[in-house]
């Protein structure tokens, strides 16, 4: 066989061996065995907040590099107005590193009560890496995720706890977290965390918000229920994450607002 | 008694690890702001070629590896550790593959390519397949596989293309015979 016979045999066998890759990669994820999930003992958050959590708004977007849409799947909606309210949920999500074993996914149980319109979750995970941006769940596009809950409960008039948050040109938003439940580490006592983004859609695609484990990249969920469950899952390769819920409601709520949230985390190799 | 000739002569051992520690000192050098799985081949695949592409000797791209493997693991580069012993011996010795079965012709830039892109996508698997025996599932591992292929296939490609470039160039100004052998 001569040089150039050769050489496209060989450029041809390693198209054969890209187009197996490819059918891997979306065909592979349903095939293949993964671990069963297993709770592991032991509550990281329990916490309930009122509308006074609501620290952010009314405003059109949630922080990134560029502002993100906070409705999902959508981008920047000028005809609505959301509050915002980070939490602190004492938890991360790991996947990826060769050096964690313990691979899992953090479980969040919400209880409400007196929504009115909608809350929607979303969330962001703050890495211990000097140069890795703040990571958060896909806004648009292909496998963005999100957490929908639709209330029913009378508007309330005001959110006086709510300020609206400044669009940073520096990418780069200090934000207040409303929980008092927070992890005993010298760094994470503070009330406040930094939130940076280094490029547009940077630090997109990691997390993920999703109902079922067995579909780990999520999906946007849309529930009328008050009381509920769901996973941040990890699929980005990073050690772990200072993992900060956005809740985000739509409109000003009652004084009867209430909001449990409850997390977990659940072991999945 | 006539002494045994080594396989490779000094001045190749030489050459071949002064192209071992050139990939080290590039991956501590070069660290380019891309986002993308496998863009470090456009320059770890280029000393490989190179060192095969002039000692022309099977063997010479595993010894490459196996040298910046050592290196590798002693610098820590990676969080593999010991394994990226595994992972650099790969990268040499499928381009050493390559440049026997192109008569090592690497110079010429379609066989760079192939062996660049080939030597790119042997990494890729060594190191899903090492993180996958620690413990990494097998579900999350192939999760963008498809994508990361296709880049490691473009950046080790690129790369080989640079190497032939470097190659044929050497050639012609007559540092090095096709045929010194």
């Amino acid at each position: 066989m001569d040089f150039r016979a050769r050489v496209g045999l060989a450029l041809v066998l390693l198209g054969c061996f890209l187009g197996v890759m490819v059918a891997l990669d979306v065909f592979g994820e349903a095939l293949l065995p993964r671990g069963t999930p297993e709770l592991v003992p032991g509550v990281l958050l329990d916490q309930s907040f009122t509308k006074a959590g609501f620290q952010y708004g009314p405003q059109t977007w949630r922080p990134s590099y560029d502002p993100l849409g906070i409705e999902p799947g959508q981008g920047v909606l000028d005809n609505q107005t959301w509050y915002l309210m980070f939490i602190d949920l004492n938890a991360t999500p790991v996947s990826g590193d060769p050096n964690v074993k313990k691979l899992g996914a953090v479980r969040i149980t919400y209880n409400m009560s007196g929504l009115a319109g909608r809350a929607v979750f979303h969330v962001y995970g703050l890495t211990n890496g000097i140069a890795m941006p703040t990571r958060t769940n896909r806004q648009t596009g292909s496998k963005h995720c999100a957490y929908a809950v639709t209330g029913n409960a009378t508007t309330g008039s005001s959110m006086p706890a709510a300020m609206p948050l400044a669009i940073a040109g520096s990418h780069q938003y200090r934000v207040a977290i409303s929980n008092n439940q927070l992890a005993d580490s010298d760094d994470l006592t503070s009330t406040t965390r930094t939130l940076w983004f280094n490029a547009p859609n940077s630090g997109q695609g990691s997390l993920h918000i999703t109902p079922n484990l067995l579909d780990p990249r999520g999906e946007v969920t849309e529930t009328s229920d008050l009381n509920g469950t769901f996973y941040v899952t990890a699929t980005g390769g990073d050690p772990g994450y200072d993992l900060i819920l956005l809740v985000a409601a739509d409109r000003p709520q009652p004084d009867g607002f209430t909001l449990r949230v409850r997390t977990e985390f659940v072991r999945t190799n | 008694m006539a002494l045994k000739k080594p396989y490779f002569s000094l001045h190749e051992i030489a050459l071949l690890s002064l192209c071992a520690a050139l990939i080290v000192v590039l991956n501590t050098t070069f660290t380019l702001p891309l986002k993308i799985p496998g863009h470090t081949g456009i320059y770890w695949v280029v000393p490989v070629i190179i060192g095969v592409g002039i000692v022309k000797k099977p063997g010479a791209g595993t010894f490459i590896g196996l040298i910046s493997g050592i290196l590798a693991t002693l610098f820590g580069l990676n969080t593999l550790h010991i394994f990226n012993l595994f992972i650099y011996l790969a990268l040499g010795g499928v381009i050493d593959l390559f440049g026997f079965l192109f008569f090592y012709r690497l110079d010429h830039w379609a066989a760079g390519f192939v062996a660049g892109a080939a030597g790119n996508l042997a990494k890729m698997v060594v190191n899903f397949s090492l993180q996958t025996f620690l413990g990494i599932p097998a579900a999350f591992i192939v999760i963008g596989i498809g994508t990361a292929s296709i880049t490691h296939f473009i950046f080790g490609g690129l790369g080989g293309l640079i190497a032939a470039l470097v190659l044929s160039r050497l050639l012609k100004a007559g540092v090095i015979a096709r045929d010194e052998s």
